[in-house]
């Protein structure tokens, strides 16, 4: 049976049935980081508050682009396999915006303004055929069906 | 402060140099630049150079290694590494080494041999750090999120792909009269909108190249500059930002940013510019032209207005209207920029100045401004660092 396993663990909640993106937030000067080592605070603020946070899992697509090309390595694919891919900015209502590539939805139908939700996908197949996970953003339409 | 000049430049011409090193790049823009000055190598009595990341020990080591290339001298060397901003900021050390009366002369430099195609992570794989984490987790390469802030300009103030296009075009144009350039084709719209996207809406033609290249210049206390060239060049300011607490901008290698920003977009430019204009006691008004880090035709317009010499979203109109042509009101890269060179990181900062150096020395040929008094030059800043300089005649 194949692991499923976090490509970069401490990023999202998992195993999860409602995963979440693990960000960081300093309750003293309000600021909302992701990942948790994103932390960033007001100037001349102590940080002396700082604590993880679950980020919504919903969101609304302010940008986007179709990546054409194979990344270069640490990005793990088979560039011989390679497909287009959405790559989104998402503004959640926490007050924060995380791309994150999408999902579920034909690249040349994704439009700015669609409500998405987080998903967690696989990355690659590692060379033990296990599966390395990512956090991805697909139209929020999609999850509601059976 | 005592007043700084530019006395020499050199440059290795930008390109790929499967058969050369970055010492070799390096060496080459030394000499030119000491030539330029009727200088020796003995005569430089301090450099700062920029650091070469991708070349090991060598390449972080890159001024001292270069010296033993030289002929090592036992002068200080600074090596220096800034992201984009690292030649520019090589600049700016070397100008303050003689600004504080330390040394008379200093040279500055900045040598880069990139890797092939996108450029990829620097360093380690590390888990907490986010360029790791954008890499292996999205796949998003650096013109990912150029395009992601071009989608949100078209978003935002209606530019179109057509005004992305227009952007190549112009620097093409002006990169056909360089024979310094790589690139010298000039483009029309209908040839950058058949080039296929890398990342929409960016295309093939409005992304500049990762390419190789060296740029030095020589500086010398203004009071001496007459010793060495009968057409100094004065350094008026030099800028260095970062960037502002809420920069809504996402931020390259990065994977957040605040939903509302509270700081302008490019945040550590903005920054950069304001200090090099205050130095300089001048404003945007002032400034006869400007090479900006026009890395992709969405820069091209936003550095227009980043740089305050439109408001937000009115740069697709000055470049629609020719206001960035040589002969317009405020030419745009006359060299032909980034899109005409390629971009070598820790070089493109001293190209840039270069040209403000030949520009307003009146050396310029074809593209040749005429009456140019102010330059200025900004490097591309999305990591939170950004570097600019203004020059005069």
């Amino acid at each position: 049976m194949a692991k499923r396993y976090p490509a970069i663990e401490g990023l999202f909640t998992w195993p999860s049935d409602d995963p979440r993106l693990v960000g960081v937030k300093c309750e003293d000067c309000g600021t909302l980081g992701f990942p948790k080592s994103a932390e960033l605070h007001r100037p001349n603020c102590r940080g002396e508050n700082v604590h993880a946070v679950e980020l919504s899992g919903t969101g609304t697509l302010v940008s986007y682009t179709i990546q054409r090309f194979p990344p270069p390595y640490p990005y793990i694919s088979d560039p011989d396999a390679f497909e287009p891919y959405g790559i989104g900015t998402v503004e959640l209502p926490d007050g924060i915006q995380v791309p994150g590539q999408i999902t579920g939805i034909d690249v040349e139908d994704i439009a700015v303004g669609l409500e998405v939700d987080l998903v967690i996908e696989t990355l690659y197949i590692d060379d033990e055929g296990n599966e390395a996970l990512t956090w991805k953003w697909a139209p929020a339409l999609e999850r509601s069906e059976p | 402060m005592t007043d700084v000049a530019v006395i020499g430049v050199g440059m290795h011409p930008w390109g790929k140099f499967p058969d050369k090193t970055f010492l070799d790049l390096g060496v080459d823009a030394v000499r030119g630049a000491l030539d330029d000055a009727g200088l020796q190598w003995t005569d430089i009595p301090a450099a700062v150079s920029g650091m070469y990341v991708w070349g090991g020990t060598d390449g972080f080591n890159a001024g001292p290694a270069l010296a033993g290339r030289l002929g090592e001298t036992g002068i200080p060397i600074l090596n220096i590494f800034n992201m984009c901003a690292t030649a520019t900021s090589a600049f700016r050390s070397a100008y303050q080494t003689v600004a504080s009366g330390e040394q008379d002369i200093c040279l500055a430099l900045g040598v880069d041999v990139s890797p092939k195609g996108f450029f990829g992570l620097i360093g380690k794989e590390t888990p907490t750090d986010t360029d790791f984490i954008r890499w292996r987790m999205i796949g998003a390469t650096n013109p990912a999120y150029w395009a992601m802030e071009a989608r949100k300009r078209m978003v935002e103030h209606g530019t179109t792909e057509e005004h992305f296009a227009m952007a190549k075009v112009a620097a093409s144009k002006h990169g056909a009269l360089n024979p310094d350039a790589l690139y010298r084709k000039e483009y029309t719209v209908e040839e950058v909108l058949a080039s296929p996207y890398v990342a929409d809406p960016l295309r093939l033609y409005e992304i500049c190249a990762t390419r190789d290249g060296a740029a030095a210049a020589i500086l010398c206390r203004a009071d001496r500059a007459a010793e060495y060239t009968s057409k100094p060049i004065k350094v008026a300011g030099v800028g260095l930002g970062s960037s502002i607490y809420g920069d809504p901008t996402l931020r390259l290698g990065t994977v957040s940013a605040p939903a509302v920003g509270s700081a302008p977009l490019l945040s550590e430019s903005w920054a950069s510019a304001r200090m090099a204009y205050e130095m300089a006691g001048v404003g945007p008004e002032d400034i006869d032209f400007v090479e900006v880090p026009d890395n992709s035709s969405w820069h091209y317009l936003q550095y227009i207005e980043t740089l305050g010499f439109a408001e937000p979203g009115e740069a697709d109109h000055m470049l629609m209207n020719g206001d960035t042509m040589i002969g317009g009101k405020l030419p745009v890269c006359p060299s032909g920029g980034a899109s005409s060179f390629g971009e070598a990181v820790s070089a493109e900062g001293l190209l840039q100045i270069i040209e403000l150096v030949k520009q307003l020395r009146g050396e310029a040929g074809a593209r040749q401004i005429e009456g140019a008094r102010i330059g200025m030059s900004q490097t591309y800043g999305q990591l939170g660092n950004s570097s600019s300089a203004i020059l005069t005649v």
